[in-house]
């Protein structure tokens, strides 16, 4: 696969109902599993299945982004031949955040220049530790001009949190693009991804700028898959999609089975990040910490039940933490209970305070709040 | 700044057979040490944070995986265009090649390499030692009683003094005195081994050392008394703070307990002054609902089901349900087996404990035959 398929993450997902979280970041850099950012997985799902070329087409919040992807040294992706490149909008533009199909418009010429033949378009937001080789062999012997990678779903009815993402729909030998509203038990379930050849992919970009219909290209490509031979390809592993702080939530708490944590990080391969040096975790006296992940850096003397611990998180004595995703350099004090909660980076939950959510409603606590 | 002026020279070619096992088939730098660490990581990191842009570590013993945790030096922002870190083996010349023969000779043995650099200041640093120490201050010391060479001591209990480089001392710190493990010390100041040469000094010592047939080519044991009896400015820089010589299986396994104490003076929380090593892109660790966790330093990657009491955890290190372990230090992909009992035991590197299997005594017992000090690739479940 190495010099034959490019990468393109494309973000600016909707992030309708994930504000909370995406507030100071996109999608992309949303922290996850006490460790890592969303983005992480698809990265390192492409440089495993041996993909050195990856391009990341960002439309805003460009900080977040830079601090955590730099040059791509953490995914070995800084490359002289290849590697990693962030492909920025092109602020003089007054049209440059209507949408993806104009921002790609701007970095055509990246995609002109690449050496490799067919292009890997994905999301940041379908978590997975994913092998690509197998689907791109698919790919490669039906010579479709696109490949769409999809998920089966069994008992679509019930799955309440699958509500509007994309149904595969194949009829008389084409393939559409459908949303999913729940009728259906079993379906294959769009995950934003596609194999598609580059030449296909600059026609279908050029021409959708041209006539001007569309603004995003997921909307180009799916008017445009009656025109192109189009295969579906069903992946094996298991995909999380995450678009609402609610699947948020729900897939955190999914990981600490430890047969889905197993699968996610050390399937296909690990999952890189950047490094940030912290010691390991510190368990005192009394500590009593139970079905949780625990990031290096914490110091606990409280109470921890079925939580993620991201980095530099203090449980102080006597504090109970419970049902809660707790993001880094964050400080529970002394005798302070938090349940069903996220609290977003370096908030401090003060000393005797309760917070409590529900596990179909999490609390939120923003990025730095004191709530004292 | 005085910063660039200086260079630093890593000794890390001592094997350290007190450490037995654990420097079976490693160096003695490249032993773990606090749950992710190599004891190296230390005194390389004390360069990073003290500016240090110029490195030359010194490798002989069982160099395997300390080369290949060094690499070009990355995690301690060491992979620089200009400068940064060269490992230096002995090697071969037109003359032939012999083994570094003392502390010394490895210096001599690179003049090329410290010519090339051009230093006023030469930092001479042993890789075997847990400390943190800002070699800046020293550096700032050392021009500032325009000393020839300047020692760092430390204050050791009176009873151990005689382990040690002895420094006697007049009040401004002037060394008069220096005695190489003294029967009967006069005084508790011990060198730390860790020294600021003037480099135009230190080279002209070099050659005349090598030239002397009687000399064993150390410098505590020729270069510094040498110097001393010519009249040289040596003086002696105290340094107070968290600094152990990890030189035997219990000073080693103690120094990884005094790490389970959150008010211990080292401090590896300390933002600041962080300890860089080598990440292996592991998970964070999983506490089991089974489990049972207490003083415990825990390090990524890790999976407990067991009881964990007063305990070191290395990276990716298990332990299954029903184990209990206390007083124990797990290396690297160690594995303790279901209702194994284990009390002051170091498990190496990737070494297993089969289920059931009872280890407890007083003393410290080393698990496992020999430890490659290699992480992990990948854990199997």
């Amino acid at each position: 696969m190495t010099k034959k398929v490019a990468g393109l993450i494309n973000l600016g997902e909707k992030e309708t109902y994930i504000r909370e979280l995406t507030q100071y970041r996109p999608l992309a850099t949303v922290p996850f599993a006490g460790r890592y950012c969303l983005i992480d997985f698809m990265l390192s799902s492409m440089i495993n299945s041996g993909i050195g070329t990856i391009s990341i087409l960002v439309k805003d919040k460009f900080h977040s982004i830079n601090d955590h992807l730099s040059y791509g040294k953490w995914w070995d992706l800084d490359r002289k031949t290849g590697g990693l490149r962030i492909l920025y909008p092109d602020i003089k533009e007054e049209t440059a955040f209507d949408g993806d199909l104009q921002r790609l418009g701007t970095n055509l010429i990246y995609f002109e220049k690449m050496k490799e033949d067919h292009i890997l378009l994905t999301r940041s937001n379908y978590l997975g530790n994913i092998n690509f080789k197998k689907a791109f062999e698919a790919h490669e012997k039906a010579d479709t001009d696109i490949t769409i990678l999809s998920k089966k779903v069994t008992q679509g009815k019930t799955r309440v949190d699958l509500l509007g993402l994309d149904i595969l729909v194949e009829d008389n030998g084409k393939t559409y693009i459908g949303q999913n509203l729940g009728n259906q038990d079993e379906f294959e379930m769009g995950i934003e991804m596609y194999f598609i050849k580059r030449e296909v992919f600059m026609e279908i970009v050029k021409e959708a700028l041209e006539l001007g219909k569309e603004k995003s290209l997921s909307a180009a490509i799916a008017r445009r898959l009656i025109k192109y031979s189009v295969q579906v390809y069903s992946l094996e592993e298991e995909i999380l999609p995450i678009y609402s702080l609610q699947q948020y939530y729900n897939a955190s708490l999914r990981i600490l089975e430890e047969d889905k944590a197993h699968c996610l990080f050390y399937e296909h391969g690990r999952i890189h990040t950047k490094v940030k040096d912290a010691p390991s975790a510190l368990y005192m006296e009394g500590s009593q910490v139970s079905n949780s992940l625990v990031a290096n850096g914490c110091v606990i003397e409280g109470t921890v039940e079925n939580s993620i611990l991201f980095r530099n998180v203090r449980v102080e004595k006597g504090a109970v933490v419970r049902n809660s995703v707790v993001f880094q350099g964050s400080v529970i004090e002394s005798n302070s209970q938090v349940n069903f909660a996220i609290l977003d980076k370096r908030a401090t939950i003060g000393r005797g305070k309760i917070l409590m959510g529900d596990g179909g409603l999490p609390y939120f606590v923003g990025k730095g709040a004191r709530i004292i | 700044m005085n910063k660039e002026k200086m260079i630093a020279m890593l000794l890390a070619g001592g094997q350290g057979t007190r450490l037995k096992e654990l420097t079976e088939k490693n160096a003695k730098p490249a032993v773990h040490f606090g749950g992710k660490y190599r004891i190296i990581d230390f005194a390389l990191s004390n360069c990073a944070n003290s500016g240090i842009r110029n490195v030359g570590i010194l490798t002989q013993y069982q160099p395997l995986a300390l080369s290949m945790h060094i690499g070009i030096g990355g995690p301690w922002d060491l992979d620089r265009q200009v400068g940064g870190v060269e490992v230096l083996p002995p090697h071969m010349t037109t003359q032939g090649g012999q083994w570094y023969a003392g502390t010394s000779n490895a210096i001599y043995e690179n003049l090329d390499y410290i010519d090339m650099r051009d230093p006023e200041f030469v930092l001479i640093l042993s890789g075997d030692h847990i400390y943190k120490m800002d070699y800046s201050k020293m550096l700032d010391f050392h021009i500032e009683k325009n000393a020839a060479v300047t020692i760092s001591a430390i204050q050791v209990l009176l009873d151990e003094a005689s382990r040690f480089g002895i420094l006697n001392t007049l009040e401004d710190g002037r060394i008069y005195e220096f005695e190489e493990k003294p029967e009967n010390p006069k005084n508790d100041l011990a060198s730390m081994g860790v020294y600021i040469f003037n480099w135009d000094i230190l080279r002209e010592w070099l050659i005349k050392d090598q030239k002397n047939p009687k000399s064993s080519h150390d410098f505590g044991k020729d270069i510094l008394p040498g110097m001393l009896e010519e009249g040289f400015n040596l003086y002696a820089y105290s340094f107070s703070g968290y600094w152990r010589d990890v030189g035997t299986v219990e000073s080693y396994w103690q120094a990884n307990m005094d790490l389970l104490d959150p008010e211990n003076s080292l401090n590896l929380f300390d933002e600041d002054w962080r300890i860089f090593t080598n990440n292996y892109n592991v998970p964070a660790q999983y506490i089991s609902p089974s489990s049972k966790v207490e003083r415990a330093l825990i390090n990524e990657g890790c999976i407990v089901h067991g009881q964990v009491k007063n305990s070191i955890l290395s990276t990716s290190a298990v332990v299954k349900k029903g184990a209990q372990i206390e007083g124990t230090i797990l290396l690297p992909g160690a594995i303790v087996g279901e209702n194994a009992v284990l009390k002051n035991v170091i498990v190496l590197s990737h070494e297993t404990v089969e289920d059931g299997v009872v280890i407890t005594s007083d003393e410290i017992t080393i698990y496992g035959a020999e430890d490659y000090g290699m992480v992990i690739n990948r854990r199997e479940l």
